[in-house]
């Protein structure tokens, strides 16, 4: 599957937060202080940084308790990742050039530093020299024939040798039109000028080679690599131009530039009513699709889903197939249910539908596989009962999934990751695995192993959260009973569970899902990952009202929820989307 | 856009008197929907590298005490690191490869299936021995075939030799459409450099001018890249992110100025002698020809077959009766004299790989080496008997059995390197009990994949294979006492 590396695994980022273990909930945002205040105290304020009072607003025009029209972001550059660049090209050049270069783009390094793919670290040389690689042998591909010049622009093959791009029409019209679509805003007479320089380094030779080293030019410019803040206005707070506006809106719905509609909205001043309308239109494109199950895709961790063992799939080939099989239902149901069905957060932790077309997966859920949606068993539940999040690798000498692997795994969907304990702290013997103790199921090996204090601080958290999915093996199948070689033992899947800072009792998979479905914490741990998502970057104070604005939007108005769909554009068309803070 | 200058196909097909040798069969006619390798902006080479007249195990294969941590990994494949081998992996690939082990895979136990004897077109299979096929169904020799369908130009193979006659010294082979088998001349270094480098101008290089290109855009952009950084709008984190950009760009910048002056001439090997006093300076001009035209990004496929034979003399370089009459002797002299003809190969073969791993290749990152393909083969297999790591247990019978293989190079990372694999079963039914092994075909197969050809662009009328899949003539191994692999994919453990 195509996405990007992840360079730490959920522990690593578990690592980097402060240390200790908490027992109510923690923003991900990160106000320290407050947040380690209102972990600390167990006091059920998980408002992430931003007080509320009893309705969530100051009652103020909708904006949250506690926050300013002018509480918005810092006006942070955001690097264009591998999947943006490619997206980038195949919007603006067309299919063609993707599908015959992709090795060459895929060769552009995509390691990301955080959560999400978006989130990069400062450019390496290794990436830097790819992009430029990959630019270079874009353009010429481009270029490579008459043919190929007049799918650019009909006029580009009669354009002689040595023409002057500063004044030559076909030329000017080119550089305008494809300047303004990679670098997301009409270009400058400075742009314009550099390019026509550009142009003539490669036209010294001939007409083809000059549209070459322009094109190029345009696909390492700044302006293109990243999504860059100028804004109009004075003072430390602007607001976005209609073009900055309309780039921000391709990045976040499309991973990608503008479309011509979308340009042609910023040049015509992107009001309001145009900002949703165009919003509307892009999250029924199957780009928006795509960008989603890419969030979906990291936020779940899908790419940490385990091979099946040869036992259980025996074909190398089917066993590829039903890891990724897995990943692609998640994010199938979750793109369905959040753009088809309009369906909330709620929706999305207990809707049993599935999409499910791998047999060996199928065989998993215990259904017959589909080319169409499909419905889960009753003791599954929306996403958290998913093949693709609850597999952990085989444990020998069992047919129980890893208890502690899946608490780890909820605490970071939840927003609440758990740190690693010191090494020095593990005990002897891997208490997932049986050894020669055939009377313990894993829930009470672990309950054992980790009883003194300083474990259970967080195994109180971990094996709370994994106990309610002790039903499910360890491919994620369910299993009625608990094997240890030859012995079966009755599975105890109920447990306590902190949400919202207060204790909930759970019986099992299905009422963990909808107790965190109706939560207050669940949804604003997803307003928090979209804002990251979007930002690029982790929270700092300065998003908190923006993230307090989403997650009111996803919570909705006198407690029925709303869609994510919903809550998505109210989003990106809010004032706090078109502002940001300069430096 | 105009085609970056390359070499004319003429200039390769013109002899030293200017009369056209040959005119091969181009296969522009056969189907070009299988260029997989098209778009790939990695620039990978195809490399033969050919040994003639058979070796002899016990010289080439580590030992069988170094190679006991060969454990098996699926059926038929035995494996191990080459760096688990203590000291020199063998007597042949000594020292001198140990900057290579990490990057290359020795095979064991590669059986052909092929007419065997001195066909010598066999090391890429062109057709030699081809009493009752229909050559005008067959495909080119695999070189032709990489050529033609790998690259978004197709290149044309530089065939080189140091004993050159009116005998092509190739093992590079078409077939026109009309069916005739049509041998791709082999050149010998002086024609070769007439060819290639007489009217060499080096700003005229179409490699030269793209990374020229390349680098005026680089140095354009970093201007940019400056004043953007210093808008003020930016933050203190935004101009470090910017500033790190800068100066990978300025790496980049002096690394493609740099790559430019890598394309350079050779030496003009014009008056060496064509005698057992000049072989020397025509295998190493050979060598350098080769790598200047892969460097000046002339040709992507290079066919080198020194093959010195009868230029080769006891008191020069230690082979007695020429390289192939020793071949036929098994007395401990002409033993010795075999092994010191694999010496003298081994040397210009760890030259010209030392070269072509010199500097990186900016453009698409790793060196030329690591991005090309070099297959070492010969026509001829292990000529020792059952391990073939026993000297005294000679059997000269020619046979196509457990045959030399080294593959160095990942092609562009394609390939997994590192290993010594050996492909025997864990039968032993031929006739000298040697182990059964698995067929060469399928490594020619794996080299055209990892070229990035689809089996459609070899195969005829659909059906799976390349190759002469008759058998042997000479009392070898039946058909079925060979693993044939099924000529699609890659021998297992290979693929990336």
């Amino acid at each position: 599957m195509a996405r990007g590396v992840r360079t730490a695994p959920w522990w690593v980022a578990a690592l980097l937060l402060p240390l200790g273990c908490y027992t109510g909930a923690e923003s991900a945002v990160q106000d320290t202080d407050s947040a380690d205040t209102a972990a600390e105290a167990g006091d059920g304020d998980s408002s992430g940084g931003a007080t509320t009072d009893g309705d969530g607003t100051d009652g103020d025009g909708g904006v949250p308790a506690g926050c300013e029209a002018d509480d918005v972001p810092s006006s942070a550059l955001v690097r264009t990742n591998r999947d943006g660049i490619v997206n980038a090209i195949r919007d603006v050049f067309g299919d063609e050039v993707v599908d015959d270069l992709g090795p060459v783009l895929e060769a552009i390094p995509a390691l990301h530093v955080g959560e999400f793919s978006t989130e990069l670290a400062p450019p390496s040389y290794a990436e830097v020299s790819a992009q430029v690689n990959a630019a270079f042998t874009v353009a010429s591909h481009l270029t490579r024939n008459d043919e190929a010049l007049a799918a650019l622009s009909q006029c580009l093959p009669s354009v002689p040798a040595g023409a002057d791009a500063t004044t030559e029409p076909c030329l000017t019209a080119l550089i305008d039109d494809y300047g303004g679509r990679m670098l997301r805003r009409p270009l400058t007479d400075a742009d314009r000028s550099r390019f026509a320089d550009d142009y003539a380094i490669g036209a010294a030779h001939s007409n083809a080679e000059g549209v070459a080293t322009l094109l190029t030019a345009m696909l390492i410019d700044p302006d293109f690599l990243y999504d860059r803040i100028v804004g109009e206005g004075n003072g430390d707070i602007v607001e976005l131009t209609p073009h900055e506006t309309a780039a921000r809106l391709a990045r976040v719905l499309w991973n990608s530039v503008p479309d011509e509609a979308l340009v042609q909205a910023a040049d015509e001043g992107l009001d309001d009513a145009t900002l949703r309308a165009e919003a509307e239109r892009m999250l029924e494109d199957p780009r928006a699709r795509t960008a989603l199950q890419g969030f979906f895709f990291d936020w779940m961790e899908l790419e940490a889903v385990p091979f099946a063992s040869q036992d259980a799939v025996p074909d190398v080939d089917a066993r590829d197939a039903l890891k990724e099989a897995m990943a692609a239902s998640i994010m199938e149901f979750a793109s369905a249910t959040v753009l088809d069905g309009d369906g909330t957060y709620a929706d999305l932790l207990v809707d049993r539908t599935a999409y499910v077309n791998d047999e060996n997966l199928a065989s998993i859920y215990g259904i017959a596989p589909s080319a169409g949606p499909s419905e889960l068993p009753a003791d599954r539940a929306g996403l958290l009962t998913r093949a693709g999040f609850i597999a952990t690798q085989e444990i020998p000498g069992t047919n129980a999934g890893h208890l502690i692997k899946r608490g780890a795994r909820l605490s970071t969907f939840i927003c609440r990751p758990l740190p690693l304990p010191d090494a020095d702290s593990f005990p002897q013997e891997d208490p997932a695995e049986p050894g020669e103790n055939p009377t313990q199921g894993i829930r009470e090996r672990f309950a054992e192993a980790t009883a003194e204090a300083t474990c259970a601080a967080c195994h109180v958290q971990l094996d709370g959260l994994g106990a309610p999915l002790g039903h499910f093996g360890s491919l994620g199948e369910w299993i009625d009973d608990e094997t240890v070689g030859a012995i079966a033992l009755p599975i105890d899947t109920a447990s306590e569970v902190l949400i919202d800072g207060q204790p909930v009792a759970i019986d099992d998979a299905v009422t963990l899902s909808e107790a965190l479905a109706f939560s207050e914490e669940g949804p604003r741990c997803l307003a928090e990952n979209m804002a990251r998502n979007m930002l690029g970057r982790e929270l700092t104070d300065d998003d908190a009202c923006l993230v307090e604005e989403f997650a009111r939007a996803l919570t909705g108005e006198d407690g029925a929820p709303a869609s994510v769909r919903d809550a998505l554009l109210d989003f990106v068309v809010s004032e706090r989307f078109r502002r940001v803070r300069t430096p | 856009m105009n085609t970056p200058k390359r070499l004319g196909r003429r200039n390769f097909l013109m002899g030293a008197s200017g009369a056209v040798l040959a005119i091969p069969a181009l296969h522009s006619l056969l189907p070009s929907a299988a260029r997989a390798n098209i778009g790939d902006g990695v620039r990978r080479n195809f490399i033969s590298w050919r040994i003639t007249n058979g070796m002899f195990g016990h010289d080439w294969f580590p030992t069988d005490a170094a190679a006991s941590g060969l454990s098996v990994v699926e059926p038929n494949v035995r494996e191990m690191p080459l760096s688990d081998i203590a000291g020199p992996i063998s007597t042949l690939l000594d020292t001198r490869f140990d900057d290579f082990r990490d990057r290359m895979n020795l095979l064991r136990h590669i059986d052909r299936l092929d007419t065997a004897d001195h066909n010598r077109r066999t090391g890429l299979f062109g057709w030699g021995n081809v009493d009752g096929i229909d050559v005008a169904s067959l495909p080119p020799s695999i070189d032709n075939l990489i050529a033609e369908h790998a690259f978004d130009i197709p290149s044309i193979p530089l065939n080189l030799g140091v004993r050159w006659s009116s005998t092509a010294a190739s093992c590079s082979v078409t077939t026109t459409s009309a069916g005739e088998v049509v041998e791709q001349p082999g050149l010998h270094p002086a024609q070769a450099f007439q060819a290639l480098f007489a009217e060499f101008d080096i700003d005229d290089v179409a490699a030269a001018r793209r990374r020229e290109q390349k680098r005026l855009l680089v140095d354009r952009a970093l201007e940019h890249y400056t004043s953007v950084r210093n808008h003020p709008r930016l933050s203190a984190a935004d101009r470090d992110t910017l500033d790190e950009h800068v100066e990978h760009m300025y790496t980049l910048e002096h690394q493609l100025s740099l790559a430019a002056a890598d394309c350079s001439p050779p030496d003009d090997p014009e008056g060496i002698a064509n005698s057992p006093e000049g072989v020397d300076a025509r295998a190493q001009a050979a060598v350098d020809i080769a790598i200047a035209a892969l460097r000046c990004e002339m040709t992507q496929v290079v066919n080198i077959y020194l093959d010195p034979d009868v230029l080769f003399t006891d008191e020069l370089h230690g082979v007695a009766g020429g390289h192939h009459g020793a071949s036929h002797n098994g007395d401990p002299a002409s033993v010795q004299s075999i092994q010191n003809a694999h010496r003298w190969h081994m040397h210009y073969l760890t030259d010209f790989l030392t070269k072509l791993d010199a500097g990186q290749d900016i453009v698409n990152g790793g060196t030329i080496l690591d991005n090309s393909l070099v297959l070492v083969n010969n026509e001829i297999g292990n000529q020792n008997g059952q391990s073939g790591t026993q000297p005294g247990d000679v059997d000269l019978n020619h046979g196509a059995l457990d045959n030399q293989v080294l593959l160095i190079g990942s092609a562009g990372g394609r390939l997994r390197t590192g290993n010594y694999l050996d492909y025997r079963t864990d039968f032993t039914r031929n006739r000298w009990s040697q182990y059964i092994g698995t067929s060469y075909n399928w490594v020619l197969v794996t080299c055209m994949l990892a070229m990035g050809l689809e089996p459609e662009t070899w195969e005829v009328d659909g059906e799976p294979g390349y190759g002469d899949m008759r058998g042997h003539q000479y009392n070898m191994t039946p058909l079925d006492q060979v693993v044939v692999g099924d000529l699609r994919s890659y021998l297992p453990r290979l693929q990336a």
